[in-house]
């Protein structure tokens, strides 16, 4: 488990993104976070698909990003991208950064919503 | 009265009834002596600090230099040491709860052992008391002594009363009942105290 | 104030409190080797990316606010003694518990994964197996001695198991309904996972403590309706009565099938009550078991609530006011635990 981030910092994406930042800086990193990045990018998307065959041994940080793939198309397509090594990785792992970074969070903004949703809940 | 031996202490030391002595954990049955029963320190602590204050006031309960601004709390796990300097007062209690029937009273002493040390305490527990006894140590020596938390410091005699004694009546609560870590002295919440005051005040008129 | 100085300031701290006297020594180990990878990284900077230094940093900033709080007298010890004993149970990996004695009315469970990240991040540092969890629990420095009124600490340990196996997360990948109008699907999912990380640490909060979770949640939060990050107040209350009782609640469905999916036990009762009549002759519980030693939370908060209501315990003398008496049950309640804790310890040792 990487998700070396305290939970009120950053969720458990904090080595993820910590990775993608050095991708699209163009900066090295090592073998092992190479292939953790794969790891992470693979389970998240076959969770996706099939939430129930994978979520047993899947990676905390995988099973945090699954949920942002799913209702983030972009997010999708930049991070298929990287695990295809196209050529675009640096710009992929940039665009997949900036999704992130934008993502909805509750706790940071505020949001009212109408009874009616939280009946649905 | 009568001193409690060891026949009468094994029945009646955490015998379930209202007549029991109740000691809680006693960790070891030989804790029970011939005419005693030895009692280990706890892991709580209120030592005496030096403050800006000249001394410690026990007239008026707002003072700032009443007795709590003398002392500072410290703590330790059990098995750990406890240093105490020559000269040093220190609060602690016993690692047991101790509750007494209204028939039974206590003393309590340090062991020899601790005592050739220069290490010293005596106090007495009324019947019906309830809560950690407090140990008033003292360092009577010229060199710092190492206690360890959990050992045996101090030995109890238990004397059988005449008669029932009510340890807490409808009056006012006792000071110190159920008290489970040492206690900065009450000694300024002393209900004779305003009178004291008063009586002074009238001799200077 | 550059990574690279801040570095070099926190090698110093962490070599300082090595050496303290005061540390136990799980946590004097760590630090020092904590300034060992610090002074590894400062030595070999130019190996490694700028990011990761600069991440590195900070982690180690967080690390420190953990670890120095290991040396107050302010936690709560019995109490830590308690949610140690709960976090075994979820978590195998060593932990170090450290705490933080709070100004304000705040509780948190928080972990630190240092060593994680040193291992798969700082390569060319060989950490050779060692990589204990940090684990730091805030409670009110003015609980210190409360015990009963630390039940919220078993709900914040919910969410720390909850994190660390992502039990939310996983139960709304595998269950979510349509997105309602008035919502984007993203917002939409991000509130599912917000609500049930609630309902998760307040079910979790019961196994332990039963229905004082619900009851120390009214004291805290009685009229709270629904917002982003949490449900409403009776909403909460209820799914943690109908687990209680083993009535059917969809939310606790939810959750239990996450739980499975995520191989992890499944939230059910872990308590017994033990019987505290003995208070009412201000004496201490003896405590018979672990179960017991989780369920005197609800005995002690639901005998402390009454003597507030009727003052009916003998003990209870009429110039004792709400102080008097919450002050009594807290200690008499503290104590039994950590008499609990001397019997279990003398015993580890002292049997053959």
């Amino acid at each position: 488990m990487l998700a070396a981030m305290s939970p009120a910092k950053d969720g458990a994406l904090g080595t993820l993104k910590l990775i993608l930042q050095m991708e699209a800086a163009g900066q090295g990193y090592s073998r092992a976070l190479e292939d953790y990045l794969e790891a992470v990018i693979k389970q998240s998307l076959q969770l996706v698909e099939k939430p129930e065959a994978h979520a047993g041994e899947a990676l905390v940080e995988a099973l945090s990003l699954a949920l942002h793939v799913r209702s983030d198309d972009g997010l999708r397509q930049s991070l298929e991208s990287i695990l295809k090594g196209e050529v675009e990785k640096a710009a992929s792992a940039s665009a997949a950064l900036k999704s992130l970074e934008n993502r909805f969070d509750a706790r940071r903004e505020p949001t009212h919503f109408s009874s009616g949703v939280y009946s649905a809940l | 009265m009568s001193l409690l031996t060891k026949a009468k202490l094994l029945k009646r030391i955490n015998s379930g009834d209202t007549g029991q002595i109740f000691v809680d954990p006693l960790l070891s049955d030989d804790q029970i002596g011939a005419v005693s029963l030895d009692l280990r320190l706890g892991c709580d602590f209120l030592v005496s600090v030096p403050s800006r204050w000249p001394s410690i006031e026990i007239q008026g309960d707002a003072l700032p230099s009443g007795p709590d601004f003398f002392f500072q709390e410290a703590r330790r796990d059990i098995g750990e040491e406890f240093l105490i300097h020559p000269s040093q007062t220190v609060l602690a209690t016993s690692l047991e709860y101790v509750g007494l029937p209204l028939d039974v009273y206590a003393d309590v002493i340090s062991r020899s052992s601790y005592h050739r040390l220069g290490i010293s305490m005596s106090s007495m527990f009324q019947p019906g008391f309830r809560g950690c006894i407090s140990l008033e140590i003292f360092n009577h020596s010229n060199v710092p002594v190492c206690l360890v938390t959990g050992s045996r410091l101090v030995q109890v005699r238990f004397f059988q009363t005449d008669n029932d004694e009510e340890y807490q009546t409808d009056g006012p609560r006792r000071k110190y009942i159920g008290n489970v870590r040492p206690t900065i002295s009450r000694a300024a919440s002393d209900h004779d105290l305003p009178s004291l005051r008063e009586i002074s005040q009238q001799t200077k008129r | 104030m550059t990574p690279a100085v801040n570095l070099h300031i926190l090698a110093a701290e962490f070599t300082q409190l090595s050496r303290s006297a005061f540390f136990e020594p799980a946590f004097q180990e760590f630090s020092a080797k904590t300034a060992e990878v610090i002074l590894h990284v400062l030595q070999n900077a130019k190996k490694y990316p700028e990011e990761v230094v600069r991440q590195f940093q900070e982690l180690t900033w967080n690390i420190l606010q953990f670890v120095s709080g290991s040396r107050s007298n302010d936690a709560p010890h019995e109490t830590q003694y308690v949610l140690r004993k709960a976090l075994k149970e979820w978590v195998s990996e060593d932990a170090l518990v450290s705490s933080a004695a709070l100004n304000g009315f705040e509780f948190f469970v928080n972990l630190a994964d240092f060593w994680e990240f040193v291992d798969h991040v700082i390569d060319g540092y060989d950490v050779d197996g060692y990589s204990p969890l940090v684990v730091r629990i805030g409670s009110p420095a003015a609980f210190r001695h409360r015990p009963v009124f630390c039940v919220p600490l078993f709900h914040e340990l919910g969410h720390f198991v909850d994190h660390n196996y992502k039990i939310s997360e996983a139960s709304v990948l595998l269950n979510l309904g349509p997105t309602p109008d008035g919502i984007s699907a993203e917002q939409w999912q991000n509130l599912n996972v917000q609500h049930r990380m609630e309902h998760f640490a307040d079910l979790f909060a019961a196994c332990y403590c039963g229905q004082a979770t619900n009851q120390s949640l009214f004291a805290i939060a009685p009229n709270h309706g629904d917002s982003p990050t949490h449900p409403a107040t009776d909403r909460r209350m209820k799914v943690v009565d109908d687990f209680l009782a083993g009535m059917p609640n969809p939310m606790v469905d939810l959750l239990q099938e996450a739980l499975k999916a995520r191989k992890q036990e499944p939230l059910k009762v872990r308590f017994v009550e033990p019987s505290v009549e003995c208070f009412n002759d201000v004496l201490t519980c003896k405590i018979g078991s672990v179960e017991e030693l989780y369920g005197i939370f609800l005995s002690s908060w639901g005998y402390l609530h009454t003597q507030l209501a009727d003052r009916s315990a003998p003990w209870i003398t009429l110039d004792a006011d709400a102080s008097t008496i919450e002050k009594t049950v807290n200690d008499l309640t503290g104590k039994s635990i950590r008499n609990y804790e001397i019997v279990e310890r003398w015993k580890n040792v002292t049997s053959d």
